[in-house]
């Protein structure tokens, strides 16, 4: 992969602790993942790349009068396109609050959230719906695929949404299906799927608009190791294929390993 | 076509709970189609009665409907020739009937009871169709020298003794307030069907009784028309051309008709609302039942994008998709009904007052099914908006943690 010339890759990007040390000093929520070193072709993507979600002291609690919990406190984050994002943390930390409100689910207390160049803080529920469907994928740790639909149709769902003809829908649910390699099961319900199968169905799901961002919760946390490896495989050959901005909710290690950049909460705050 | 396949998928969700609101959707359209097809069979045989009896328009002297005569014939038409001839070349216009309405005593020489006599034309028994039953004998005689007949109700018959081909006699008053005595044959007998009628009643020649009474009035013009639909409008054009006659159209001469109606629009009236309530309770159950059941899946459909409004879209198709199956099977189901009625020949019993049985008939429209199956499906529409739209407002991460 060859770097653009406008970006002038640092001599001392190599050392892991200057890495580190430049993460926090330029983003103080930023802590590069140890155990998976960037290139410096990887580096010059991230840094070349326009950020897809900008937070600026967002907060965010749950309860009421007496019983007020913080489940995200002044958590500023700037996540750029591209980018495979592992929020992790212990649970209650607030990272799948954290998710949620970047995955537009759910709404800030306080703070600014611009997703690309949309302020998000002024938008209705409409405009987050619209949002949802033209810019963010979801992929869940149960699947939560529609029973009564065949994969492909749980797939095509989110072109519905869009003005596609029954063709060019069909044509991309294939090709979705193909890349996922779930193309004999297009007819099978979910329930006729294993759990593996499944989430590559969510994921095709989550995919078919090629959004530019997809948030995802615990998506490997109901498989087995080999199946999880290879639904993380998946996610990264994808993300890489379309330049899609991953942040993924997760305390699995297996894959917490392969981000390329890992968010720790603690108590709603970052750390 | 993609939405409609998606809520045909879910109705076939819950196999059970669909069945049971489809179940009530039918029995509801087969309750409303089945008692409105016979409300409507009971009005229109009402009407064509009605209609049969007294014409669909009456016209008659200005005080006739008013005011009651102190001498026979008092307030009689004298120029109903002319008038007959007149309306007879209106279109809708099937016939004009002249009748004399008289009464007084009829008598066998032993015994004598009250009668209501009507003087008609020989006509009238075939051009108005079945109004009465002919037990024995023929009607009345177009034959111009015939010697004077009557056609005795059977009551009436039963009370002197009378069989056709006997002799009984008719008094009255003239119109000039003189007593006067007609032997008459009897031709026929019959019934109308009211026993307290048919004690009474006798038919006669139109000239017979207008030379009873010493008369050459009529008492009204009846006139038939071909379709009873058109009364109304027709009804209109001769009050404009009256010229000061009385007119009546035949509802205003059919008190049982009104009566009848006004208790059958109450009965089935309430019967409709409560089958309505009945869909209404059923589909919003269904449907606020399936809301729950499926809350993670509304909290997914939305993450994927979907508004509000189109996930109450949703439900709202399903329950239409779950009204149409209904409403069309109910139909189905009542038209195979109302076939059944006539396969069988199922006879109602005698009405109250009425000492005849007659065949039960439903009348069915496509208009009304129609309209039937509009009311119902609104109202399970309406159902699941109200269940649907709270579930499709609930929160995105509420619904997802839904267990």
């Amino acid at each position: 992969m060859n770097s653009p010339e406008h970006i002038k890759i640092p001599e001392q990007i190599d050392s892991p602790e200057r890495t580190t040390s430049l993460g926090r000093t330029n983003s103080p929520e930023y802590i590069k993942n140890p155990e998976r070193k960037e290139s410096n072709d990887q580096i010059t993507k991230r840094l070349n790349q326009k950020s897809v979600i900008r937070l600026k002291s967002i907060s965010k609690t749950y309860g009421n009068d007496n019983n007020r919990v913080k489940a995200v406190n002044n958590v500023s984050l700037q996540i750029n396109k591209g980018e495979f994002v592992a929020l992790a943390g212990p649970s209650g930390s607030g990272k799948s609050t954290l998710l949620n409100i970047c995955g537009l689910l759910d709404t800030v207390d306080q703070g600014e959230y611009h997703l690309n160049d949309i302020t998000i803080s002024s938008c209705d529920k409409n405009r987050l719906a619209e949002i949802r469907k033209k810019h963010i994928g979801f992929i869940f740790q149960s699947f939560n695929l529609i029973p009564v639909m065949t994969a492909a149709e749980n797939i095509e769902y989110p072109l519905w949404l869009f003005n596609y003809s029954k063709a060019e829908r069909q044509q991309k649910v294939d090709a979705v299906l193909e890349q996922v390699g779930l193309s004999q099961f297009a007819h099978q319900r979910p329930d006729q799927l294993s759990g593996g199968q499944r989430q590559r169905v969510a994921i095709a799901r989550a995919l078919i608009k090629k959004p530019e961002l997809i948030v995802a919760d615990e998506p490997t946390a109901n498989l087995d190791t080999k199946t999880a490896n290879q639904v993380i495989d998946l996610m990264h050959h994808l993300s890489d294929e379309y330049n899609t901005t991953f942040v993924v909710a997760t305390h699995d290690d297996r894959m917490i390993n392969r981000c390329e950049r890992i968010i720790r909460l603690e108590d709603g705050v970052l750390i | 076509m993609k939405w409609l396949k998606y809520a045909l998928q879910n109705v076939g969700r819950n196999k059970r709970r669909s069945s049971v609101t489809i179940l009530i959707t039918i029995v509801g359209t087969m309750a409303i189609l089945v008692s409105s097809g016979f409300v409507f069979f009971t009005y229109s045989s009402l009407e064509e009665t009605s209609a049969r009896r007294a014409g669909h328009v009456t016209l008659a002297h200005p005080d006739y409907f008013q005011k009651d005569e102190q001498m026979a014939m008092e307030f009689g038409l004298s120029n109903y020739e002319e008038l007959a001839e007149k309306w007879m070349t209106h279109p809708d216009v099937k016939v004009t009937l002249p009748r004399i309405n008289f009464s007084g005593m009829i008598t066998n020489g032993e015994k004598s009871v009250i009668y209501l006599g009507v003087g008609v034309l020989p006509k009238e028994m075939q051009v108005k169709g079945p109004f009465m039953t002919m037990h024995e004998g023929k009607v009345l005689s177009f034959e111009k020298d015939a010697e004077p007949h009557v056609m005795l109700a059977s009551g009436l018959a039963k009370s002197m003794g009378a069989s056709v081909g006997s002799y009984i006699t008719l008094l009255s008053t003239t119109s000039e307030g003189a007593l006067n005595a007609f032997d008459f044959k009897v031709r026929g007998i019959f019934s109308v069907g009211t026993p307290a009628i048919d004690k009474r009643l006798l038919y006669t020649n139109i000239e017979s009784a207008q030379e009873l009474l010493q008369t050459d009035k009529v008492s009204s013009l009846a006139i038939h028309l071909y379709e009873t639909e058109g009364t109304p409008k027709f009804y209109s054009e001769v009050i404009a051309q009256s010229d000061g006659l009385a007119v009546q159209p035949w509802w205003d001469n059919a008190p049982f008709y009104q009566k009848v109606k006004s208790l059958y629009n109450l009965i089935f009236g309430v019967m409709g609302v409560i089958i309505l309530v009945l869909v209404f309770f059923s589909v919003s159950n269904t449907v606020s039942m399936s809301v729950v059941e499926r809350t993670r899946e509304i909290g997914t459909l939305a993450a994927l994008g979907t508004t509000s409004g189109q996930i109450t879209r949703i439900f709202i198709l399903e329950a239409m998709v779950m009204g149409v199956i209904g409403t069309v099977i109910g139909m189905i189901v009542s038209m195979m009904f109302s076939g059944g009625v006539v396969l069988f020949d199922v006879h109602m019993p005698p009405p109250p007052g009425r000492s005849e049985s007659y065949p039960l008939r439903l009348e069915m429209s496509l208009a009304f099914f129609a309209a039937t199956s509009g009311v119902l499906i609104a109202s399970a529409v309406f159902a699941s908006w109200i269940a649907a739209r709270k579930g499709a407002k609930q929160s995105i991460v509420g619904a997802l943690a839904h267990v």
